[in-house]
């Protein structure tokens, strides 16, 4: 019994987030996820990587990989003609795409990117499947303790500052509980308004009135509306615009995206 | 005219294999015709090329074909039945119907979706076909106006419930949702053609013999019963037929639109006959023609998204007609 | 040969517009079918046809019911002609009579083109034809069922004197050749004395004559419900039967 345990953890094949088999060694990759395609860069095996979805635009390799269009509908044909040995889909896809890449023989792999976890056991995978375990488990380790340093001084405070953390200028997009955003604003001391409201509901415009949270983070690749701002802070909200390309994506640079936010909360705490 | 009948069902017949096999070639990778012709005669060629023709290209371009097909068909029915140049499939309330039916798998997430939401779509075009025709049955006809504003009343109303539910979904159903009102091909639906196409086929047949009961229909109730066919039932039962052809197409692409109001209107201009069985076998292959040629163009046009089929039947399809028109205008006398 | 028995007519059960009906048709006879607007006469040749299913009671051909008939048998027995017929799209008039005329006679095609004068118009499309020509390719189209009774609903309606003449000497040529039984419903009572063998009068909801013409518009009921008071006597032109009519006296 003991040795067939063993035997099943020695020949334990890898497997993906919704419990697929993955086979390791895959020479041509295709990411069908801006973050995805960062951790690859991130993890050097960028060589290995033979198509990416839109907006798969960093680092400024990306931009020069094959595009096989959108991750909601990318093109089949396309993905057929590079020949790829393996797909990563981020697990909020439509189960359509996996339908058709398994008609057409193609391996993939489903991989959850939700959390701040996420993002560290995802580099973990992609290193052990890719042939690049040591890097990836490196990447673990470090996301995982710069995080760890970076909520450590702010679990006990007293007061919790709410928040309401906009992704999207028009239509109205916020982050709501179960985000990445959520997570990072809770650790970092402070309250999402939107917590009650899963994934990333569109609000009217009258919440930003009713809704009165301390603390409004701005993170939309446009222009933010300065009518919009003057609005905001008539009341009595503070503003901080983040940088988008940080807080956008559940990639590498979330970590940059989440000292970003913290040291708004901070500082917002140090100014009362 | 016998003989332009003939030439022209010939010429569209033509047509059809050419754009068949223009479909199979077409797309992101270069097939070359030596494959194609390989792999339809059933010798080996790679296997990459035998999985792109098998899994991708051949179901879709029976799909587009069949469909196309059966929209020109029912098109041409529900414009003699509803004695309205402007009909279409559509008209009554189906694409409402289907749509809601579609929109709530989407909504509800029902697993698995290339399930769920072909069947919905399908329940929901017969439903609303059959309030529409159990509000016929008194004495309002198909053809009254009463009747055909209440079905397009019923298409508002239900466009109206599938907007509400669309507004509420995540980003990715809504451009799920948004590609099936568009009208798709290359989805898992597609092998389905396999017994849906001849379903349609066989519907086809079927209508085609009801051909002298739509030529008395086209001259009203009287002639039509004058004629040896009872208007109430034969009316119906066209009805119901050409529901079951559109839903049956609608489950595996979507709302295409236009197909169908504009392939009669081509096959009336190019065949000069009146006849309905002429006409409907040439709004067959018009139809087919052009939805195959529009799917094959929207897919390799650009090379990293697709076009949705039903836009670029709208482009090729309304430039032709309008050509057709003016050009017997030069010719003919008064149309 | 025809026979209306005892037949009620009318839409439904609240609105019974003709009761009582008992009426026939022989073989090769004209018929005249007068009413004033509203007296029913399109609902009952409607009724006739079947249509519109009896109130009550039936119509039988030889004794048998129409409604024991095959649809087909039905129209190879009885057709009928509304004054208001039109297709949406456009079609030759060869094409419009080729649809009645389902055994392919080329015959009965000539004959309906001679009958209704329009020889020669075989490649016209209807939709370039003056009113008066569509009708009568309309009536061709009707002649073409080449069914044993012909039921015509206002036939003569905006047709100038000429076609008038045209249609009446059509019908009756029809007849002569074919034995077929015309049934005419018509507000142009000058024609109707000349051409039918016998004319049904509605009124009241009911038939009020059933007689040769002249005897129907002497008659007193006729004179009643229609409000007028008839002369008959020889056109001194053609020595057809004239019809003069003229106000009652108070």
């Amino acid at each position: 019994m003991v040795i067939f345990l063993l035997t099943l953890a020695l020949a334990n094949p890898f497997t993906d987030d919704i419990g697929d088999v993955i086979a390791p060694g895959a020479r041509k990759i295709i990411s069908l996820s801006p973050a995805l395609t960062e951790i690859i860069f991130k993890l050097d095996l960028d060589s290995k990587l033979i198509g990416v979805s839109d907006f798969s635009d960093y680092p400024v390799g990306a931009k020069q990989k094959t595009s096989v269009g959108p991750y909601t509908k990318p093109h089949l044909e396309k993905i057929a003609s590079l020949n790829p040995d393996l797909v990563l889909l981020p697990i909020e896809g439509p189960d359509e795409i996996k339908d058709q890449l398994k008609r057409l023989n193609i391996p993939f792999a489903t991989i959850k990117m939700e959390t701040l976890d996420d993002v560290g056991r995802t580099a973990l995978n992609l290193g052990k499947w890719l042939g690049k375990a040591e890097a990836g488990s490196r990447f673990q380790k470090n996301w995982n303790e710069e995080l760890g340093k970076l909520f450590q001084n702010t679990t006990n405070s007293m007061s919790k500052p709410s928040v309401i953390i906009e992704i999207q200028n028009s239509p109205l997009i916020v982050a709501g509980g179960k985000t990445f955003l959520d997570e990072i604003v809770n650790k970092c001391g402070g309250n999402n308004v939107f917590e009650k409201q899963t994934g990333y509901p569109k609000i009217s415009q009258e919440f930003l009135t009713i809704k009165k949270a301390d603390l409004v983070l701005l993170a939309d690749h446009f222009e933010t509306d300065s009518e919009k701002r003057k609005a905001i802070s008539s009341w009595s909200m503070k503003v901080k615009e983040l940088d988008p390309d940080l807080v956008a994506r559940p990639g590498p640079r979330l970590l940059n995206g989440a000292r970003e936010i913290c040291s708004a909360i901070r500082d917002f705490k140090n100014a009362k | 005219m016998r003989n332009r009948s003939v030439f022209v069902i010939i010429l569209l017949f033509v047509a059809s294999i050419a754009t068949l096999l223009f479909s199979l070639h077409s797309g992101v990778v270069d097939l070359s015709w030596a494959e194609i012709f390989n792999y339809l005669c059933g010798k080996k060629i790679t296997g990459q090329a035998a999985l792109l023709l098998g899994s991708l290209r051949l179901p879709r371009t029976a799909a587009a074909f069949f469909i196309g097909a059966s929209l020109g068909t029912s098109g041409l029915v529900f414009q003699t039945l509803l004695q309205n140049p402007l009909a279409e499939p559509y008209t009554l309330g189906l694409s409402g119907g289907s749509a809601l039916g579609a929109i709530l798998a989407l909504a509800f997430s029902l697993e698995p979706t290339s399930f769920w939401v072909p069947a919905l779509s399908t329940v929901g075009c017969v439903s609303a076909a059959l309030i529409v025709l159990s509000f016929g049955q008194k004495r309002i006809n198909l053809e009254s106006r009463t009747l055909i504003l209440f079905g397009v009343m019923i298409s508002l109303f239900l466009g109206a419930v599938v907007v509400t539910v669309i507004s509420i979904l995540s980003p990715t159903k809504i451009q799920t949702a948004l590609f099936w009102l568009m009208g798709e091909f290359g989805t898992t639906r597609d092998p389905w053609i396999i017994l849906i196409g001849p379903l349609t086929f066989l519907c086809f047949v079927f209508l085609l013999l009801k051909c002298p009961a739509l030529d008395a229909l086209n001259l009203g109730e009287t002639r039509a019963l004058s004629l040896g066919f009872s208007p109430k039932r034969e009316k119906n039962i066209l009805f119901l037929i050409c529901t079951l052809v559109t839903a049956l197409g609608v489950s595996i692409s979507g709302l295409v639109g236009f197909v169908g109001l504009v392939s009669p209107h081509i096959a009336r201009k190019l065949l000069k006959s009146s006849s309905h069985r002429d006409l409907m076998v040439a709004s067959y292959l018009t139809g087919a023609v052009i939805l195959t040629i529009a799917d094959s163009l929207g897919r390799s046009l650009t090379t990293n998204t697709e076009i949705p089929a039903g836009s670029i039947a709208a482009l090729i399809g309304t430039p032709t007609l309008i050509f057709l028109i003016l050009g017997r205008k030069q010719n003919a006398s008064a149309e | 040969m025809l026979q209306l028995n005892n037949l009620y007519v009318g839409y439904d059960r609240k609105n019974v517009i003709l009761k009582n009906i008992n009426l026939n048709a022989n073989p090769g006879e004209i018929i005249g079918l007068i009413g004033l607007n509203g007296s029913g006469k399109s609902t009952l040749l409607r009724t006739i046809l079947g249509l519109i299913k009896p109130l009550s009671g039936d119509t039988t051909i030889d004794k048998i019911s129409i409604r024991d008939l095959s649809l087909r048998d039905r129209s190879l027995t009885i057709s009928m002609l509304e004054s208001q017929t039109q297709s949406v799209f456009s079609m030759t008039v060869l094409e419009l009579l080729e649809i009645s005329n389902r055994n392919n006679k080329n015959s009965l095609i000539d004959s309906a083109l001679k009958f209704s004068g329009l020889k020669g118009f075989e490649r016209r499309n209807i939709r370039e034809l003056s009113s008066g020509e569509v009708k009568r390719a309309y009536l061709a189209h009707a002649l073409c069922t080449n069914s044993k009774i012909i039921l015509l609903d206002e036939p003569f309606a905006h047709l100038d004197w000429n076609q008038q003449l045209r249609l009446a000497q059509g019908i009756k040529a029809w007849r002569d050749h074919f034995r077929t039984t015309f049934v005419l419903a018509a507000h142009e009572l000058e024609w109707i004395i000349k051409i039918t063998d016998r004319v049904w009068a509605l009124g009241h909801g009911q038939v009020i004559a059933d007689s040769i013409p002249q005897d129907v518009f002497k008659s007193q009921q006729v004179s009643d419900v229609f409000d007028f008071r008839a002369f008959i006597d020889e056109n001194p032109i053609d020595g057809s039967q004239r019809l003069t009519l003229g106000q009652k006296k108070k």
